[in-house]
Order: structure tokens, then C-alpha cells, then sequence
């Protein structure tokens, strides 16, 4: 159908006001405000199925949840779904974190970053239910459980140790399987699993608890939808615009037939696939549940309805743009600890889009454009994109995902194929599925059978270094941090200085693989998810939880914070004490003990500051990076985790790189202490001085096939370096190099330095401004100030001309 | 191999994406034999490597003057002085310097040593179509390093472009439409007065070597920097529109408004700067001067 200019014109100024409209009533006017009311649903299913085996607890819990819960449809809605009573309002989930927000209560409204409302009345509700669980909530199991060592290592910055009090994200579930069969096909294939099943011992009895958990939690899903479905009716009803009646009825008749049956229309489908994903927050609030593939699942749906002419283009657009508005006013409570390193309301939602299909083909697609289209309009931090660039993505496409970069929204982030196809079959994938993973924020899985756990554990990568230089004692603090290694004084060459870092290394990494072991247990005895696990491959066939490991490929990640800044260290340390001796390596110790804070200090700070830094083409700090990276990959895959599979590296830090530093001395970079490390696997801010290209080749020398859970590169490029079609095109040729090179993800912030002071002196005329964190985009001015900075900071690739 | 030529370069940069086709990295040539009052360089004039004091970099702790083993520095309360009779340019300054305010202008290099250097962005070009620029100073001033540079190039099929002045011999300006392959020059101004009051040359050997170049069928890219005051009047565009439609009609001209950027470098030099109060050209002025000389048959590229 061919449609006039002006009729186009006016349907896009429609989506437009109903997507600003939906933006300002969801996000800019719902300012973050913390409501009690999972918590207490929670605390009244335990208190009614107490005695119940715990996977059937959780089942019921999450359905007296979905029929009691407060629903509400936003005026501008095309379809439904939202996992707590109104848009930006974080659930509680006593029976995960219940001490950290008892802890945290009096600080959620005040703290710098991520602060969020609560009434006087609220809290005191609040508080009360969560003295109950004060003793049984998982992160009060997890702490009598994890050793005093990792504690003390934790509490020295030398490590982080994940998931100790909420649950596991940065997952996707199967949704073309969810599609296709709709909760009733997922109910038969529980009831075909159960239909005859002898329980036998211990483990025939699980799994039946299981399959009777899963299916009491699909079913609970189906009468949510039907919730819904009859609030939308009962709006219609009082509504007088006669158009937004006819939406009403539509969306409640649609949410009549799904998620239950299969999706016949691309509504059908995306209403299906979003009630779940709400669903998926309340059952356990975890981090990040990825939309995985869009373009490749919604396919089929779009195709269809364009081809019988049920849609237009711009009504698919105003669809998926509300995706937009919809996951932003999803926000997540999170500690005041963690929201210094995942400041700025960060949901690590993902779409992934493009990349190969199964027999290698390129699948980009109509709905790949859409997407791109629908984020410029929408225009919030949530979801980021992650495209997956292969070499036979044409320029075209190219050119949007360049056009799309361009706005200054942080995404999307290239993924690079070649390199990440060939990771998934090292980690065991076929070749057909390998083909089939889907983004995380620098993660990536096959799409719905997959439990990954990044975020396992940070390690520390610089202080490893001081506690190598200095017998594991921290200089600054004297204190005994690491093991016994030696002193730099003793070390007979370089190579000795590596061997004790490699140890001590290693050592921080063990203590999060007994740590992250112990959690990852608990959360299986405490924390079974039914109804996620329904919807993950091989849960329903193997009668396990994911949390039991049902799923197909199971890991856990360690991240390793730092790797630009340690190696510009052990390059400094290299240079001066070994190849120069010019600087004695007791003076160096005392100069970072006191923070350079003297004049003969000063003098060997400028010293440091002035050997190779990694980001410069320079083979004296790159190959130092390059190997201590291969290091970490060999010290992380040895550890196998308990759900089976084993753990796997990552170089990124999201803003852990901050949060660290923070709690690290002087560094023998020349960095101050407190001061942030280098982000992701980026070079230090600042020391890339060579240009952009300069950098990418230091970046790849790093092995990022070995890396096998992602690498994040973050470049900063200024507006100027893409204000024409030819500069847009010569950064497309740019992402297809670094692609060519070998690299794993690539992400740009184009935001001048000069906005970025500007809005932090100014929030209030800044609120709509996004940049990219690290894995993620969040709104500025909700950064704290440390995190700005640290932003502003990074290296701004002015044109030299 | 046989012996070759240094070169004096000041500046390699990467990821330059105006300097011609594709994704280039463009080498900076030190000297130059014309001094334009806008000259956004002035590093790049000089044909001897010298120190760069950048004031504002500095934190006057006086270690580079302690440091100078010729003392050759001083430290007069604001300033730092060079005095150049005594600097032998060993750099020494530069190595205890916490805010890289004081450094060596001026590295030199065979045309092998550049070319493996430029040479790690061989995948970007590749994938661009683009390579190496030629760009100053002035390229043309070190014609026999150039010459090889070029050949260089292209035994191993990298694409090259220079950007000159073309204030420089003839036989240099036939050597580069042989071995470059793409060419930018600048055009300044066409009355001889003019021209010299502006750059301190004159124009005559420049506008026949371009006249040289617009007939070689070679399709290169002339270039005019608009001052607002200095060159804009109606009768030097009408005189530059006129030149081109006769010597290269259909040719390509890009208006380069006058900037501002290099300012802050004449303090580093020690130098004022010549147009203190000369703005950058509104968006207006550069319309003007494209509908002047786009009475012409010429193709004008924005």
C-alpha cells in the first residue's frame, strides 16, 4: 500500500505524541519511588506455603503475587505489562535481599546516585516486613556462608563478589519457542514430561516438584494476562475517545489469546513477549532480561501482517518505539554500594539485531531498520541495541546503524560475528547455535539456553600489581591484603615481577570462584526460578531449575577490572626499576605509599607518567596488556562452576573501574590515588594519544577470541568526526576494520566535552541527555559526580586538522 | 638498500577523514616557504626542529630549566624562554615535564621509517580506499624525500595524496602529478599584491604550476581558505572563478572557511598572532562566496 506524503507525515507526528506522551508520563514525570507492596505479597505466600518444597513455594508465591498485585494500563498503551504499580517504582524481594534494603532504607531517598523516593508510611511498612526476613532472606544465608577471607578481600576492593542478594539476570529466554507454542504448548510439554513419570529417589521427586512448579507458574501467567485483559476492558468502557476504545478492546481481546496460545499477529506476538518479560521481573527482579534477537523471532509476525496488509510500517513502528518507553520505567533497587559501579538506573536490557542466520546468511531485515528508526524516536537509555556486524552486512544497513550511532544514544554497540560466532562453539555451542547467540551488554549467549552469570566477580587488576610489588601488602595501607610473593626489591628481572602478579592474581580469582560457588548453591536451594526456567532449554526436559543447572550451556563470569591501567603500571615499573634503573624500586613503593604527595615522589610520578601507556600502537605496553590478558583467561577456565560448564573471563568493568579505584592507592601509571582505572579494556582516559586508529590496533592486540565472555571497547568521538555523509561513511569503514582486527564489541559516545561540563552544571536543562556508562547508556545527570567526571575525562578524539 | 633521504616531519595524524579518499593518516612536513597571516600551524613553518612551550599546559615548577644540561632555559615568572643559540634540541626538557607543556617540534625520518609507521593503518585503508597524505609545512619544500616517499607508496599499491601550496619548482610540482595519486592545493589569493601582503610570496609561480596541474586531466582538488576581510572581496573571487574556468573548467573547489584553531599555538612559539580580531566567515559570507564563484564552471563542493 502506497500512501500519500501527508498521510504518512501525519502518522508519524501520531507516533511521535503518543511516544512523548507515554516518555513523559512514564519516565520524566514518575520520578523513582519505592512501594512495599511485592514484599508484603511475598511474605504472605511464605507464611501460607511454608512447608512446601521450595520450588512449589516460589511457584505459588509468584502467583498470589500476579493475582493480587496493583495493574495499571498507561493512557498511551498498545499493549500491557508492567512488573510493579506504577512505571519507575523498583520491587522489593524480601526473600533475596532483605538485609541490604533494611540496611539501605534510611539512605535510598538521599543517596548521590540512583536516589529513590519513599514515604514515611511506606518505609516504616516496609521496614517492618523486612525484620522478618532478617535471618532468612538469601543474602543472610550467603553471609554466614562465604569465608572471612573473601569478606576481607571484598572489603579491600580487591574483589566483588556478585549476586549475593538479588537474583541472576543478563539472560534471554526462547521467545520463538514462546511464540510458537504459547504458554499452553509449554504446559503440554510439562504435562508430557509428567504424564506417567514414576518419582525415584531424591532426584525423581525434584523434578517433579519442578515440572509441577513450572507448570503452576505458567498457568498463573495465563490469569494474569487475564487481568489485564479485563482492566483493559473496563477502561474502554469509560473512555470517550472512540479510537483509544477500539485500542482498549483490541488489547484486551489480544490479551485474551496470549501469552496462553500462540501469537497470530505481530501485536499478538509483541504483547506476548512483553507480558512475559514483566513477568520475568516480578518472579525474582534480576538484572537484565535481554530481548534477544527481535528482528529474528518478530519476523515472521511483521511479514505476515505486511503481506496481508493488517499493519503498516508506522504502526509497527509506533509498536516497537513504545518498547523503549516501556523498559526505561522498568527500574531495579539496587544497593548504595552497587549503585556507584551500575550508576544511572542501568536494566542492561538488549535487543540484538542482524547478524547470520543459520546457514551463515546475512538476516537483516525490515525489522532491523525499524528498530533503529524506533530508538531515535524514542530516545531513552533502555534498551540498548547490540548489532551484529558479519561481512556480509551491507552498506546500507551499515549506513543506519552509522546514522543511529550519530544521535548519541550509546548504542548501538557493534558485536562482531567473526569473532563471537567462533567463541561459542569453544564454548561447546553447534555451529547452527553459535550462529543463534543474542547480546548482553558486551555478553553474549545462544539465545534461550544459556545461563551465563556475568557478574560472578570483579577482580582488582592494578592493586593485584601493588600487592606483587610490595609481598602482598598494600602500600598505602600496610595492611596484608595477598599472599606472601616476594618484594620488587628482590625480583632478580621483569619476569619475576609477572610470576608474582600472575599469583596473586590468581589468587583473587579463587577466592571469587569459592565465593560465587557458594552463592550460586544457595540461590538453588533458596531461589529456584519456575517460571523463567519454563521458558529456558533443556530446564522442562531435564525436570531442573536453571538455578539447578536445567539449562543447556551453563558459566559463570569473572570480570577483570583495569587491564589498561595495570599494564601502563607493570610498563612504568618495567621501564624505570628493570630496563632504565633509573627510578630504585624501595623509592617507588614509598612514592605510591604516600600518593606521590612529596617533591622527590612528584619527580618519579612524572617518571611514571611519561613510560609507554597501552592505546598507542606501542608494542611495549600493548604486548604487556595482550599477555596479561591470556593470563587471566587461563587462571579464570580452569575453575568449573556447580551447575555445570565452567567459569569464563571478561574485560569490562561497567563502572566497577570507579568504584575500585576509588579504594586503591597510587598507582606506578603516574594515576593518583582514588582515581578511576581504565574502563572495560579501554586504554586509560587521556593516554590514547595517537588517534583512533592507534588505539584499535593496541586494542587488538589483546586476544579477544580467547576472551570468552566479551571485551568491551568504548570510544568517545566527538560530533565534529561525523557531521557529513562521507564522515559517516569513513566510520562505517572504521567499525568494519576493527571488525577485519579481530575485536569483540565496540561502542561510541558522541557527546562533546563541552555538553558534558555543561549539563553538570546545569541538570535541569540536561535531563534528556544519554551516555554511554560502559555496557550501557543511562541519563547523566543521574551519574554521580565521580562517574561524570570519569566520562568526561575519557579521551575525546578531536579531528586534528 | 641504498641510502635515502630524511625527511623533517612534526605531526603524523590518524583517522583523518578530509584529507583526501577514505580513511587516510596524514604526515605533516615541517617547513614551509610561505607565511600566511592565518597559518593555523605555525610549528609547521619553521624548516628546523625547535621547542614548543605551551603556556597553558604549564605549571611553572621550573624542573625543565633545572633539567637543560646547555642552559639553554629560563623561567622569567610567567614564561619560559628558549634561547635558541644554545638549545641543541636533545629533548631533555620534554622528559621531566608533568604537563607535556614543553616538547620537540620536528622528528626526522627515512621515507621507510615513515612508511612503516603510517603502515598500521594499512587494514583501515584497505577497507576505505584511502592512505597516506602528504600534508605541511609545505610537502613540496623536501621534494627529494617526497619523491621517494611516493615511489615507496606505490611499489607496495598504497594510494597517496598530497596538499600543497604549490609554492615550490616545477620539477617538484611534475614529480608529484607522476607519482601522487590525488592532489589538493590551496589557492589564496590571485592579485599579486595581495598575495604577497597575506603569505609573504608570491603568487606567480604558484598560479602557473596550478595552471600546470588543472590541465594534467588529473582532477585534483583546489582549495580556497575564505578570510573574512583579508581575500573575500567580490574582485578576488571573481579573479579566482575566472582563473579556474580558464585553465580547468568543471573543476572541483572547496570553500574552507578560515578557523580559528591554531591560535594558541603562536603563544607556545612565542609569536603574535596576525589577525588578532579577524572573525571566523557566518554562515552568509560562505554563501556569498559560493554564489560569486558559482557563476563560474566550476563544481563548488560545500
Amino acid at each position: 500500500m502506497i500512501m500519500t506524503e501527508e498521510k504518512t507525515a501525519a502518522s508519524r507526528s501520531g507516533t511521535i505524541s503518543r511516544i512523548n506522551g507515554m516518555k513523559e508520563r512514564m519516565i520524566a514525570n514518575s520520578p523513582p519511588e519505592l512501594l512495599p507492596e511485592r514484599a508484603l505479597l511475598t511474605s504472605e505466600a511464605y507464611a501460607a506455603y511454608a512447608g512446601e518444597p521450595v520450588v512449589l513455594k516460589r511457584a505459588r508465591t509468584l502467583r498470589h503475587i500476579l493475582e493480587n498485585m496493583t495493574i495499571f494500563i498507561d493512557e498511551g498503551e498498545l499493549f500491557a505489562g508492567h512488573p510493579s504499580p506504577q512505571p519507575r517504582s523498583p520491587i522489593v524481594c524480601p526473600e533475596l535481599g532483605a538485609r541490604w534494603v533494611l540496611a539501605d532504607l534510611d539512605k535510598f531517598a538521599t543517596r548521590p546516585a540512583d536516589a529513590i523516593a519513599i514515604t514515611d508510611e511506606n518505609k516504616s511498612i516496609l521496614k517492618e516486613c523486612l525484620e522478618k526476613w532478617q535471618d532468612s532472606s538469601l543474602d543472610a544465608i550467603v553471609s554466614g556462608l562465604i569465608s572471612d577471607e573473601a569478606k576481607s578481600a571484598i572489603a579491600e576492593g580487591m574483589i566483588t563478589v556478585g549476586a549475593q542478594g538479588t537474583a541472576h539476570g543478563n539472560i534471554a529466554i526462547d521467545n520463538a519457542k514462546l511464540l510458537s507454542l504459547g504458554l499452553r504448548g509449554i504446559i503440554g510439554e510439562i504435562d508430557s514430561k509428567m504424564d506417567g513419570f514414576i518419582p525415584e529417589g531424591a532426584e525423581g521427586r525434584k523434578k517433579l516438584d519442578f515440572w509441577r512448579a513450572a507448570k503452576i507458574s505458567c498457568e498463573a501467567v495465563i490469569a494474569f494476562a487475564a487481568r489485564y485483559s479485563k482492566l483493559a476492558s473496563e477502561i474502554a468502557e469509560s473512555t470517550d475517545d472512540p479510537v483509544r476504545r477500539d485500542e482498549l478492546l483490541d488489547m484486551s481481546d489480544i490479551l485474551k489469546r496470549v501469552p496462553e496460545y500462540p501469537a497470530e499477529t505481530f501485536r499478538e506476538a509483541l504483547q506476548s513477549v512483553w507480558l512475559v518479560y514483566a513477568v520475568l521481573y516480578i518472579e525474582a527482579d534480576p538484572h537484565a532480561i535481554l530481548l534477544g534477537r527481535f528482528d529474528q523471532y518478530m519476523y515472521p509476525f511483521y511479514k505476515r501482517d505486511m503481506e496481508e496488509g493488517r499493519m503498516t510500517d508506522e504502526e509497527a513502528l509506533e509498536l516497537v518505539s513504545s518498547i523503549w518507553i516501556k523498559c526505561t520505567a522498568i527500574i531495579k533497587l539496587m544497593d548504595s554500594v552497587t549503585t556507584k559501579t551500575f550508576a544511572g538506573f542501568p536494566l542492561f536490557q538488549n535487543i540484538t539485531l542482524a547478524g547470520q542466520g543459520a546457514r551463515g546468511e546475512d538476516v537483516s531485515n525490515e525489522l532491523t531498520d525499524i528498530v533503529l528508526e524506533a530508538a531515535a524516536i524514542a530516545r531513552t537509555p533502555q534498551p540498548s541495541i547490540g548489532f551484529r556486524y558479519h561481512n556480509k552486512i551491507g552498506e546500507a544497513t551499515l549506513g543506519k546503524v552509522c546514522d543511529t550511532i550519530k544521535l548519541g544514544l550509546g548504542y548501538p554497540a557493534i558485536m562482531n560475528d567473526n569473532c563471537i560466532i567462533p567463541k561459542h562453539l569453544m564454548r561447546g555451542a553447534t555451529l547452527e547455535e553459535a550462529r543463534n547467540y543474542c547480546t548482553n551488554c558486551v555478553e553474549t549467549d545462544v539465545e534461550g539456553v544459556t545461563d551465563s552469570r556475568p557478574n560472578s566477580g570483579y577482580v582488582n587488576f592494578p592493586k593485584c600489581l601493588l600487592l606483587a610489588m610490595n609481598d602482598g601488602v598494600d602500600p598505602s595501607t600496610g595492611r596484608q591484603v595477598g599472599l606472601k610473593t616476594g618484594h620488587l626489591r628482590d625480583f632478580a628481572g621483569f619476569g619475576d615481577l609477572v610470576a608474582a602478579y600472575r599469583k596473586q592474581m590468581a589468587h583473587f580469582v579463587k577466592l571469587i570462584v569459592d565465593a560465587y560457588d557458594i552463592i550460586d548453591r544457595a540461590h538453588a536451594s533458596y531461589a529456584p526460578e519456575p517460571f523463567m526456567s519454563s521458558l529456558l532449554g533443556d530446564c522442562v526436559e531435564r525436570g531442573l531449575s536453571r538455578q539447578d543447572g536445567g539449562v543447556r550451556y551453563n558459566f559463570s563470569g569473572i570480570f577483570g577490572v583495569g587491564i589498561a591501567s595495570v599494564s601502563d603500571a607493570m610498563a612504568a615499573v618495567r621501564k624505570l626499576c628493570f630496563d632504565l634503573g633509573k627510578v630504585d624500586p624501595d623509592d617507588l613503593i614509598d612514592a605510591l605509599r604516600i600518593g606521590f604527595s612529596a617533591p622527590w615522589a612528584e619527580d618519579i610520578k612524572i617518571l611514571c607518567k611519561k613510560a609507554p601507556k597501552f592505546g598507542n600502537d606501542d608494542d611495549y605496553a600493548d604486548l604487556i596488556a595482550r599477555d596479561l590478558a591470556h593470563m587471566f583467561c587461563e587462571e579464570v577456565t580452569k575453575h568449573p562452576c556447580v551447575r555445570g560448564g565452567y567459569y569464563i573471563p571478561e574485560l569490562h568493568s561497567v563502572s566497577t573501574h570507579v568504584y575500585f579505584g576509588e579504594l586503591t592507592g597510587a598507582t606506578p601509571d603516574g594515576r593518583p590515588a582514588g582515581a578511576a582505572f581504565s574502563d572495560g579494556a579501554s586504554p586509560v582516559g587521556g593516554s590514547d594519544k595517537n588517534g583512533p586508529t592507534a588505539a584499535v590496533r593496541s586494542m587488538t592486540k589483546i586476544d579477544h577470541q580467547e576472551i570468552l565472555q566479551g571485551v568491551l571497547y568504548n570510544q568517545k568521538f566527538s560530533p565534529a568526526m561525523m557531521n557529513s555523509p562521507a564522515a559517516l561513511s569513513r566510520l562505517g569503514e572504521y567499525i568494519r576494520t576493527w571488525c577485519d582486527l579481530g575485536g569483540h564489541h565496540i561502542q561510541f559516545n558522541i557527546v562533546s566535552t563541552e555538553k558534558l561540563r555543561e549539563a553538570q552544571g546545569n541538570a535541569e536543562s540536561n535531563r534528556d541527555l544519554i551516555v554511554r556508562v560502559a555496557g550501557y547508556s543511562a541519563y547523566f545527570v543521574e551519574l554521580n559526580e565521580n562517574t561524570q567526571n570519569e566520562i568526561i575525562a575519557r579521551t575525546e578524539y578531536e579531528e586534528i586538522y | 638498500m641504498k641510502s635515502s633521504a630524511r625527511g623533517r616531519i612534526f605531526k603524523i595524524a590518524r583517522y583523518a577523514i578530509h584529507d583526501g579518499p577514505g580513511i587516510r593518516t596524514t604526515v605533516f612536513m615541517k617547513g614551509c616557504p610561505a607565511r600566511c597571516l592565518w597559518c593555523c600551524s605555525p610549528e609547521s613553518q619553521s624548516f628546523e626542529a625547535q621547542i614548543v612551550w605551551k603556556e597553558g599546559l604549564c605549571s611553572r615548577c621550573g624542573r625543565c630549566v633545572r633539567q637543560c644540561p646547555n642552559g639553554a632555559l629560563s623561567l622569567d615568572g610567567r614564561s619560559v624562554i628558549v634561547e635558541a643559540r644554545r638549545c641543541t634540541i636533545c629533548g631533555e626538557c620534554s622528559s621531566v615535564c608533568p604537563g607535556n607543556a614543553i616538547g620537540i617540534c620536528g622528528q626526522d625520518v627515512t621515507p621507510l621509517e615513515l612508511l612503516e609507521t603510517a603502515s598500521r593503518d594499512l587494514p583501515f585503508w584497505r577497507r576505505s580506499g584511502g592512505g597516506v597524505t602528504v600534508s605541511g609545512g609545505e610537502a613540496l619544500a623536501q621534494p627529494l624525500f617526497l619523491r621517494e616517499f611516493l615511489e615507496l607508496c606505490r611499489s607496495r599499491s598504497i594510494h597517496t595524496a598530497i596538499e600543497t601550496c604549490l609554492c615550490a619548482d616545477r620539477s617538484a610540482v611534475a614529480m608529484i602529478s607522476e607519482l601522487a595519486d590525488f592532489i589538493q592545493f590551496d589557492i589564496k589569493a590571485m592579485s599579486p599584491v595581495l598575495h604577497r601582503r597575506l603569505t609573504s610570496v608570491d603568487n606567480g609561480r604558484i598560479l602557473q604550476n596550478a595552471s600546470f596541474l588543472l590541465k594534467q586531466n588529473l582532477a585534483p582538488l583546489v582549495r580556497f581558505p575564505l578570510v573574512p576581510g583579508c581575500n573575500d572581496d567580490e574582485g578576488e573571487l571573481n579573479a579566482l572563478g575566472e582563473f579556474l574556468a580558464e585553465n580547468g573548467p568543471g573543476s572541483a573547489l572547496e570553500i574552507l572557511p578560515y578557523h580559528r584553531l591554531g591560535v594558541g599555538m603562536y603563544g607556545a612559539l612565542g609569536r603574535e598572532y596576525a589577525l588578532p580580531d579577524t572573525p571566523v566567515p557566518s554562515k552568509a559570507e560562505i554563501d556569498r562566496a559560493a554564489a560569486i564563484l558559482g557563476r563560474y564552471p566550476i563544481n563548488i563542493i560545500s
